[in-house]
């Protein structure tokens, strides 16, 4: 029974996890597993989600759950720490001065209210005790209306009771009224010796009188029957009130006013003490309450998916799609939160929640009692384990404590230094827990080790073994994506980046790789606009750098050698003009340059040397351009006389020499 | 009588012999005036030359150069020489070809000669004659 019990508060836990594991998307730390989807069957499944892709491995939560109904519920949920863990930690902790001064008065009325007490001692006598330390109680801050609602339970049934003690003084007249009448009707049943005739046929005055009296008598029991159930109505009423706000304390985890206000019922209505059932109605209304008390006030249960595209399969490696599904409350306004979303979704743990309310008094007081020592056990381990270094497992037994007993005395005096230690803990584990989701293994790996630190019981040991399985698989990816693009194999060095961005999308060697394939392509692209501008000079500046570029690409690294390898012809024209024009040869130089330009159209520098001996040989130049021009329009005999000019001033010129012979040839033909 | 015929007879000689040199004069200078090949042929001019080589196709030229050089040969056509031309705007050069009837004449580099041409196809000069100067 009291595991039921239990049971009931964790549905606390199960609302919020429900929403979780009936979503397949969600931001939780299975949802990883759809953000990237791949092929590793060389790794071990280690994941329990069979949702996830074959072959793609998950670090499990780190947390344990349990199973109830087929369905596995995990207790270390995030938005249960949200809704409640999170704001107990960073609650300060009651004032024990307060605290305690309040539960003295609590155990004074439970010792006034002692069972063989109650039988020795007059009601009244035991009542002006219980009052008085009432009143005082439910004026310490530390009560938020609970000793209220029980000595407004006390007063209700005292105005019952006067009410009832009026009724029994009438009824004790109405019983002599009918003694009498009674009599009155028997003596006038006997007739006397002064009617010596006796006249059938006439009614006598002691008929009349009987008749009379007949009807009175009747009048008399119908008010006493119903004065009888009035009273009984009013004793129903006044228990039926103080169950009501029983089974409220209970449902709202008021643990020691629930074992006051039993005592006090017990103490009312001690004719049923120990046996007595709790009204059906009670029970399925203080339910209905619970659920309507316990509706969150506003939903969050937006979808954001991000598209993340990375080296793409023309440009790079991969692509991700993240879809984080939220599924949170806000605004609860319950003791008990969530515990709405539960009974709405699951109309059997609805029932489970319903048939697990104790319907007897004493059962109810025996669990109630239970789950108190069970708290203060719980918090005692919680203590324990903490001065061990064992904040996992502390943390644990405090959040299964929390459940039933966030009311009781040794939580709310549990110390904040302690709960801010805690809360610290959860804090980095929450990042952990994060890190793992957005598959930022690296920064998680670092997190449960600095946990170590922290905790001596590491709840992510498992995890971080996973974790370097999976560092290991993506860098081996990587490994054989380099090897892929050594061997000019574009298409593999893709797919194994695309493999290794799927496992881990931030491994740090994969953002390396990725730049320099991304270097790769850009310098690609800027050698091809390059060759398209002719802009050879840069070319050759950045010759290795190109060359490296085009190294996979054969037909760009032929372009590229037949450009480097002009240009360097260039660039020896370039330096024997220089030095031609430092010998004071113009004519040698401006010749030299001319050629030069003849192979490279664009090179600005040769350009610029033809000028500058241009300048220096100016007759020699033009009679060159105007031989050139009768070649052009087709005079080669004036063509020839111009070249024989040239030569004339600069004996040496070669250009004149071959143009001469060539000439000279053409002008013999026939 | 007989004197008269023979006083007669001598003035009619001596006249006769005075035509006969007076007409031996004007033969003579007829002749040489005649006889002069290069007679009325126009002088080349090298700079329009090298404009338009091709405008001078079918005409017959004189000019006076010096052999700069040879720059081919062909058997059946003959040699083609460059002659440098000293004119009042400068040097020029034309390529001459002297066609192989001319051959037997000793052409060497650095001779002055007076030439006769023709423009044939594509404005190449051909030698029709050529004296030494």
């Amino acid at each position: 029974m009291n595991q039921l019990i239990l049971l009931l508060f964790g549905t606390v836990v199960i609302s919020t996890s429900y929403g979780q594991l009936s979503n397949a998307n969600s931001s939780g730390l299975n949802s990883g597993g759809f953000q990237a989807q791949g092929n590793l069957p060389s790794l071990p499944y280690s994941g329990s989600n069979t949702q996830l892709p074959y072959g793609m491995p998950e670090p499990s939560s780190g947390l344990d759950g349990f199973l109830w109904d087929g369905k596995k519920f995990t207790l270390g949920d995030t938005r249960v720490f949200n809704a409640k863990f999170v704001g107990y930690l960073n609650e300060p902790q009651e004032e024990l001065d307060e605290e305690k001064s309040y539960q003295e008065m609590l155990h004074k009325i439970l010792d006034s209210l002692d069972v063989f007490r109650v039988r020795s001692e007059s009601k009244s006598k035991i009542l002006q005790e219980i009052l008085p330390l009432l009143q005082k109680a439910m004026r310490n801050p530390r009560d938020s209306g609970q000793c209220r609602a029980i000595y407004n339970s006390i007063g209700s049934d005292y105005h019952g009771r006067d009410d009832i003690a009026f009724t029994q003084m009438r009824l004790k007249e109405l019983r002599k009224d009918v003694e009498t009448i009674r009599w009155n009707m028997q003596v006038n049943a006997n007739p006397s010796e002064m009617d010596l005739t006796w006249n059938p046929g006439v009614v006598s005055r002691g008929h009349v009188k009987i008749s009379n009296d007949q009807t009175e008598l009747e009048q008399k029991l119908a008010e006493m029957k119903s004065l009888s159930e009035h009273t009984q109505t009013k004793v129903v009423e006044s228990r039926i009130a103080l169950q009501r706000v029983i089974a409220s304390l209970f449902l709202s985890r008021h643990f020691d006013h629930v074992m006051l206000a039993t005592s006090i019922y017990r103490f009312l209505y001690s004719d049923g003490a120990g046996g007595i059932e709790i009204e059906d109605s009670i029970i399925s209304a203080a339910s209905e309450s619970a659920k309507k008390m316990r509706a969150a006030t506003s939903y969050d249960r937006s979808v954001k998916s991000d598209n993340t595209m990375g080296y793409g399969q023309t440009k790079g490696a991969y692509s991700n799609n993240i879809v984080d599904q939220k599924n949170t409350e806000s605004g609860i306004v319950s003791i008990l939160p969530n515990m709405s979303e539960v009974l709405d979704k699951q109309a059997s743990l609805k029932l489970a929640v319903l048939g697990n309310i104790p319907k007897d008094m004493s059962e109810l007081e025996s669990v109630t009692q239970e789950l108190i020592d069970q708290t203060n056990r719980m918090m005692k381990s919680v203590k324990s384990l903490m001065a061990q270094g064992l904040y996992e497992d502390a943390m644990q037994r405090l959040q299964e404590a929390l459940l039933p007993g966030e009311h009781l005395s040794a939580l709310r005096t549990f110390p904040f230094e302690k709960r801010q230690n805690l809360w610290k803990y959860l804090q980095e584990k929450q990042k952990i827990l994060a890190s793992v989701s957005s598959k930022d293994y690296a920064s998680a790996a670092k997190k449960i080790e600095e946990m170590k630190e922290v905790s001596k019981d590491n709840p992510f040991v498992k995890e971080l073994a996973e974790i370097k399985n999976l560092q290991g698989a993506s860098d081996m990816y990587i490994a054989k994506a380099k090897e892929a693009a050594s061997r000019g194999d574009s298409d593999g060095m893709n797919k194994a980046l695309e493999e290794a961005a799927k496992i881990w999308p931030q491994n740090p060697a994969l953002n390396e790789t990725t730049q320099q394939m991304n270097k790769l392509t850009q310098g690609k692209d800027e050698l091809k606009k390059l060759l398209h501008q002719q802009n050879y000079d840069y070319i050759m500046k950045e010759s290795a750098r190109f060359l490296a570029v085009a190294a996979d690409d054969p037909t760009l690294l032929a372009e590229l050698k037949s450009v480097l390898e002009k240009e360097s012809k260039a660039v020896a024209f370039k330096e024997r003009i220089t030095e031609v024009l430092k010998r004071g040869d113009p004519a040698g130089a401006w010749e030299e340059a001319e050629k030069s330009i003849g192979e490279h159209p664009g090179n600005t520098d040769l350009i610029k040397l033809r000028s500058d001996a241009a300048i220096a040989c100016t007759t020699f130049v033009q009679q060159i351009e105007k031989a050139k021009k009768a070649e052009e329009r087709k005079d080669p005999a004036a063509a020839l006389s111009l070249y024989l000019s040239a030569r004339s001033i600069y004996p040496s010129s070669s250009i004149s020499k071959e143009a001469i012979e060539r000439l000279s040839k053409e002008l013999l033909q026939k | 009588m007989r004197r008269a015929a023979s006083k007669t007879n001598g003035v009619i000689l001596a006249g006769v012999i005075s035509a006969f040199v007076v007409l031996a004069i004007i033969g003579v200078w007829f002749l040489g005036w005649f006889g002069d090949a290069f007679r009325g042929i126009e002088k080349i001019s090298a700079e329009s030359y090298q404009e338009s080589a091709r405008s001078f196709q079918g005409g017959t030229y004189q000019f006076e150069g010096e052999i700069e050089s040879e720059l081919t040969y062909d058997t059946s056509l003959g040699r083609l020489f460059a002659f440098r031309l000293s004119t009042p705007r400068g040097q020029f050069f034309l390529p001459v070809l002297i066609p192989e009837k001319l051959a037997r004449l000793s052409l060497q580099k650095g001779q002055s000669y007076k030439l006769k041409v023709i423009g044939k196809e594509r404005g190449l000069l051909v030698v029709q004659m050529m004296e030494k100067i």
